[in-house]
């Protein structure tokens, strides 16, 4: 009974299968692909991206940016038409790029899978965070490769040719140059070099207007990204830690190498910092993302209500994407300076 | 049998066709004829990468894990005389999850190994360590499942230790993906290898349907019919230890298939392991497939684990063949 039954519905899926497979091909555009660029870069291009050897022939034309920060750089270069998918999403756009990422058709606000990417037909790709390159991620940049797809990923999450978030640790600081630098080489790679010019000039200008007159007195502060039981602080050679150098703010948790150590609310007492950095995340996904649970958690626990900083309510409240390496760097900086304006006497 | 195989056949071959890209039919039909030397048809370089280097490979690996994972349940229960023994139960997968953080979180030994590397010495470890307590103890059935649980219990606890002592958060969700079992990243070679165990472990199994039938009565009857009880069950032990080895350091720990998956096939053919065995391989690698195609598409564009997937579909599917044998008898 069960043989016939086996055999039938066997018969059964094959003629329906042999149904629907029946028709003519789907014809394949083999016609070029325009181009338009500058004309200012030598193609093909060949670029030493953090351990991988890229060569491009020719300025990509169907791009997917697996991280928002990627993102927000191709759609401030003017790039939205070559974008084909974005994925990673941890914020919402910079409002000054709505309307350009609102014609790029979102693939996933998570990491999508490796299959999704390539349905958009692709034939370029980048990220600003090396898990998705790494085991258990998208696919590696060999496996792109193999389908002629180049890679790239942001010289901010690179150190010494391997990936930070991709598995290593950085062995020096980051530093902004790593994000003009990506800049300039994503610049080069479509073609835009005076695009990828004038917004780091723009970037300098408004970095160094928001460093201005900047003061704290030698105060100490920790930057707090998400959980409260495990709290995740920001280390001395990430973004965050970046931060803290450049507006001469002493972070607590500058000894750690790690970008994002998770640590105990006990050493965070003991350190005691003046001022705490918050991240405000939009994510929403473990307790203590959004700002509100975490300050109302701050100020209930009654260890934490010893912090100095949470006596004081010194709070500095930053987006997700602002905390790590990206040209919203430079938002971040800026309300660090009009938090400071507005509190200076309490310091 | 013949009927089983075809299911299967037809089951990948519908399965290719399942997934978040959308693929016509006509599309799937010309990249499979290219490939098979039949037509040289003009078809997108991304489709026929998404059809035959991701769904294909997956679909063949999906379903030598579920044979494999099937095969190696059915031993372990007849063998243990244990119907909750699976093939996990020796320590193979924990002390594969062992082997692949030290790999991916520690990072000793690197790309020369690989976490498919270090997975399968972690599991060779883990289960050494189960043959070793088992001998300490005097030998026999049950000491073997106490130091499986042992060997278990102290791989698990050495795998959260690293990961809560060295991995970050996206080290941990990559490690996490690996250890409940997933199919993402499969290729032909990953393909090649979990077929070339699947068929010598079915060969292996079914030589010693016979023995298996005679351990279901104990020690003492399967000496007295004739079996060298010790060798056998040294041989049994080592054949399922090095599949499940190399299918989890593959594929991580798919749950569910080897624990289940033997008591559906018993229910469908009944006890005899000349029967048993091979329809508990096929039923378990046509589920896995469908589990897999599942997988892809249940939450796109997000993947999702296929071990998962298994006890979510498998559970169910085993409670309505448990009551519809209960109307039966």
């Amino acid at each position: 009974m069960h043989q016939r039954a086996a055999i039938s519905l066997a018969l059964a899926s094959l003629v329906a299968v042999g149904l629907f497979g029946c028709g003519a091909s789907e014809a394949v555009d083999t016609s070029p692909t325009s181009t338009s660029g500058q004309g200012s870069t030598q193609y093909p291009l060949t670029i030493d991206n953090c351990g991988t050897q890229t060569v491009v022939d020719a300025p990509p034309q169907r791009v997917v940016s697996l991280d928002q920060n990627s993102t927000e750089i191709m759609l401030s270069l003017g790039l939205a038409d070559q974008l084909v998918g974005t994925a990673s999403w941890t914020d919402p756009v910079l409002d000054s790029l709505a309307s350009a990422n609102s014609e790029v058709p979102r693939l996933s606000d998570n990491a999508p899978s490796y299959e999704v990417v390539l349905d958009t037909d692709p034939d370029f790709v980048t990220a600003s965070f090396g898990r998705h390159f790494a085991q258990g991620g998208v696919a590696s940049r060999e496996r792109f490769a193999e389908t002629g797809i180049g890679s790239y990923l942001s010289p901010t999450d690179c150190d010494n040719g391997t990936s930070i978030n991709g598995g290593g640790t950085r062995t020096h600081a980051l530093t902004i140059d790593a994000l003009y630098e990506e800049i300039t080489e994503l610049g080069a790679i479509f073609d835009v070099p005076d695009r990828a010019a004038t917004l780091i000039e723009g970037l300098k200008a408004r970095a160094a207007a928001a460093t201005q007159g900047i003061d704290f007195a030698g105060a100490t502060v920790a930057f707090w990204f998400a959980d409260t039981k495990t709290p995740y602080m920001a280390g001395g050679l990430s973004a965050a830690g970046l931060l803290a150098t450049t507006v001469d703010l002493d972070n607590v948790f500058a000894g750690s190498p790690e970008d994002w150590p998770a640590t105990t609310w006990e050493s965070v007492a003991d350190r005691d910092p003046h001022i705490l950095v918050l991240g405000d995340l939009q994510r929403d996904r473990f307790p203590g993302d959004r700002l509100d649970d975490k300050i109302s958690f701050l100020e209930s626990d009654p260890l934490t209500q010893t912090i100095d900083a949470v006596r004081n309510k010194r709070y500095i409240v930053l987006h997700g994407a602002e905390l790590n390496p990206s040209i919203r760097f430079v938002d971040g900086l800026e309300k660090i300076q009009s938090w400071l304006r507005e509190h200076k006497d309490e310091l | 049998m013949l009927a089983g195989l075809l299911l299967l056949l037809v089951s990948v071959g519908v399965a290719i066709t399942l997934g978040p890209a959308d693929i016509l039919l006509v599309n799937v039909r010309d990249i499979v004829t290219n490939h098979l030397g039949l037509t040289d048809i003009a078809v997108k370089m991304s489709k026929n990468a998404i059809v035959w280097e991701e769904r294909l490979p997956r679909a063949f690996v999906a379903a030598a894990c579920g044979a494999g994972l099937g095969l190696c349940g059915v031993i372990m229960q007849s063998l243990l005389r244990n119907p909750l023994a699976d093939p996990f139960i020796l320590g193979v997968s924990s002390g594969a999850s062992t082997g692949a953080v030290v790999i991916g979180v520690l990072g000793l030994g690197g790309a020369a190994i690989g976490l498919s590397g270090g997975a399968f010495i972690g599991a060779l470890i883990a289960f050494g360590l189960v043959l070793l307590l088992a001998r300490l103890s005097g030998g026999g059935t049950d000491r073997v499942v106490l130091a499986g649980v042992a060997s278990t219990q102290l791989f698990s606890a050495v795998t959260s230790l690293i990961i809560f002592a060295f991995a970050d958060s996206d080290e941990t969700r990559g490690v996490m993906f690996w250890l409940l079992g997933s199919l993402e990243g499969m290729r032909w070679d990953d393909v090649v290898l979990c077929a070339i165990v699947v068929v010598i472990g079915s060969f292996v199994c079914l030589r010693y349907a016979h023995a298996l039938d005679a351990f279901a009565f104990g020690d003492d009857v399967a000496a007295s019919l004739g079996i060298h009880v010790t060798r056998t069950r040294a041989v049994l032990l080592v054949a399922t230890a090095l599949i499940t080895a190399t299918l989890v350091s593959v594929a991580g720990a798919v749950g569910f298939v080897g624990l289940v998956l033997p008591h559906a096939a018993r229910l469908l053919v009944g006890p005899r392991h000349a029967r048993l065995v091979p329809a508990t391989a096929i039923i378990g690698a046509i589920f896995m497939v469908w589990v897999d195609a599942g997988s892809r598409v249940a939450f796109s564009p997000t993947p999702l684990p296929v071990g998962v997937g298994t006890a979510l579909v498998g559970v169910p599917v085993f409670i309505a063949l448990l009551a519809r044998r209960r109307r039966r008898t």
